[in-house]
């Protein structure tokens, strides 16, 4: 990955368009996983890395240099698309889909690398009875494997919010697992 | 470790793949909008466009104020107010000696007051 020094970020910073597009290809691949995990759709996923990129883009002038620019574009990311979770109908996922992460999870394979389809199918049934609260703090803490306080942090909501919301998101999945044969 | 934390951990292990990401780049440089102004610049120059104003009031109100602290004691016709304090209530003269009227009427004068609040301080 393409090291971001400080004299990247000052050219970002008075507009300089050259030196953000090393920071788009620093940092895209970082935003595109987030956003497939959360939003479970890799085309919404891409559109979630553009408007990222655009919002940080707009915003560069404001940005700290004390703080991590990695942080920042990931608090940035994660804000959009809870935005956009909120706004997304209930996940429906197909019966294939079900029948892939039977199978997925009946496999001792563990280390076999998932084709996109593959894992979206996977995540998809996974969190797709999860509420968009439920489903945010289970991806980051799961997933992203952020704490407590950093999600605190990001999503807005407090700590005792964020443990009932994983705590039901959990409880949820370990359900759905009974239903194929995992109790 | 059970089955729901066997799944995640392998998940988070997983990363998708961003199929063409050149293009992606290209379509993100494409849309490039003007960036903003930092809200810190933006901030200072409406604390600096406040001050200013403030400096200009402040200004006129000290020339207006100025005004009427340099008039001399004898622009004011304390005969006519006196007279005209009398007419309205004849107690004034009683209780209160012109001279210590005057005084206290001048001392109003200079904060400003009218002589309904003159009235008012000598409770006629």
């Amino acid at each position: 990955m393409t090291i971001i020094n400080n004299d990247i970020i000052e050219r970002c910073r008075c507009g300089d368009q050259a030196a953000f597009r090393t920071v788009v290809q620093a940092y895209q691949p970082m935003v595109f996983t987030l956003a497939f995990r959360l939003l479970c759709d890799e085309d919404e996923a891409k559109d979630m890395v553009q408007e990222t990129m655009i919002r940080v883009w707009v915003s560069f002038a404001s940005f700290n240099p004390r703080q991590s620019l990695r942080n920042w574009i990931y608090t940035i990311a994660i804000r959009l698309c809870y935005d956009r979770l909120k706004q997304k109908a209930p996940l429906e996922t197909l019966p294939e889909e079900e029948e892939y992460f039977g199978q997925y999870i009946a496999d001792d394979d563990t280390e076999r690398e998932l084709e996109n389809h593959e894992l979206l199918a996977v995540i998809k049934t996974l969190v797709s009875r999860l509420s968009p609260k439920q489903r945010i703090v289970f991806t980051l803490v799961h997933l992203e494997n952020l704490g407590t306080e950093e999600v605190a942090k990001i999503t807005g909501m407090d700590a005792a919010k964020i443990k009932s919301n994983l705590y039901v998101a959990r409880k949820t999945i370990r359900e759905q697992l009974k239903q194929f044969g995992y109790g | 470790m059970d089955k729901m934390d066997e799944i995640t951990r392998r998940l988070a292990a997983q990363q998708p793949t961003l199929s063409d990401p050149d293009a992606l780049t290209d379509s993100i440089m494409a849309h490039l909008p003007m960036q903003t102004k930092p809200r810190g610049q933006q901030f200072m120059r409406a604390v600096r466009w406040i001050s200013s104003v403030a400096a200009v009031g402040l200004l006129v109100l000290f020339v207006s104020q100025s005004h009427d602290l340099i008039q001399r004691p004898d622009d004011v016709d304390y005969g006519q107010t006196l007279q005209q304090l009398r007419s309205e209530n004849t107690q004034l003269s009683d209780d209160l000696p012109p001279r210590e009227a005057l005084r206290k009427y001048v001392e109003l004068k200079r904060s400003r007051t009218n002589i309904s609040d003159i009235k008012r301080h000598f409770s006629l």
